[in-house]
């Protein structure tokens, strides 16, 4: 991907360092931090469903296809920041 | 199903007739109602078989302003200050990416701090209360008391705004394992109060 330090080093970047690579630095740490909310939002899927089993009412199935909707949504805005492109 | 859920209610309403607060009481479904007598479809994992949920509560609604708020200003934050236009170096690609994590994480923490509302209850039965406590989507507690071991209720509310739309909390004193439960920011704490008097004056007493 990178062929010399070239790629890498940029005398005429502010931060010295070539500008696809704090981007592809900045998109890494995003996936990190991304992956870990894709984690929480299925742990609210299965505490959406225990709540459910605790106390049972009316609103019970629409909060779960909306906790399935947010797990799906926060997949897909992690795949979306993963295909990104500079 | 419907015949048991009949027996239930039925028997409620025959409760409902010892207590001056359930007198006038029609069933009602508890959807979004913080407040909800003689509620319909809601059940509780420990409920008995013969058990009639009385009274269903919530916290007020209007306790809940603060984080609605909130997000109905990180939404509309973008189109008032052009807070994306500092991220205008990145290349076009991510801040499609921002733009929708933004609007997310908004939605999503409304969802969560809905849900945790929702599933937050004070359960007022012909036997028990009942007090299910989320704490956050992680941490869980339920606390009940037989009515018969209830030995002393206050209630408290005060200030303007809790004073204008009538709630406030209702602390109640057991001799059970749970020496205090307590209903926070409940709507008509006074007719919380009188309604478990009633109760604990005429406890019905579940047949074995």
């Amino acid at each position: 991907m990178l062929n010399n330090l070239s790629q890498i080093f940029d005398p005429n970047s502010p931060l010295l360092i070539s500008m696809p690579i704090v981007f592809l630095a900045f998109q890494l740490l995003f996936l990190i931090a991304f992956a870990l909310y894709v984690i929480y939002a299925f742990v609210i899927i299965r505490q959406t469903g225990l709540m459910a089993r605790t106390v049972s009412a009316p609103l019970e199935k629409p909060l779960k296809i909306l906790a399935w909707i947010h797990f799906f949504a926060a997949l897909g805005i992690w795949i979306l920041a993963f295909m990104a492109r500079v | 199903m419907p015949e048991v859920f009949n027996r239930k209610q039925s028997k409620a309403i025959k409760t409902a007739d010892k207590s001056t607060v359930l007198k006038s009481a029609k069933p009602s479904k508890p959807t979004f109602s913080a407040f909800s007598l003689l509620p319909l479809n809601f059940q509780f994992d420990v409920q008995h078989s013969e058990e009639q949920v009385l009274l269903l509560m919530r916290q007020h609604f209007v306790t809940q302003a603060g984080w609605i708020f909130l997000c109905v200003l990180l939404l509309f934050l973008p189109s008032i200050v052009p807070i994306f236009s500092f991220f205008s170096f990145l290349p076009a690609s991510f801040l499609t990416v921002l733009t929708f994590t933004w609007y997310f994480l908004v939605l999503g923490y409304a969802l969560e701090r809905f849900i945790v509302w929702y599933y937050n209850v004070y359960i007022i039965t012909n036997e028990r209360i009942v007090d299910v406590d989320f704490y956050s989507l992680l941490f869980k507690r339920v606390s009940e008391a037989r009515l018969d071991r209830i030995e002393d209720i206050t209630s408290a509310s005060g200030g303007v705004v809790q004073s204008f739309f009538d709630y406030g909390d209702v602390m109640i004193q057991t001799a059970a394992e749970v020496p205090e439960i307590e209903f926070e920011k409940v709507p008509h704490p006074d007719l919380v109060t009188k309604l478990v008097s009633e109760l604990t004056e005429t406890p019905v007493q579940r047949k074995k």
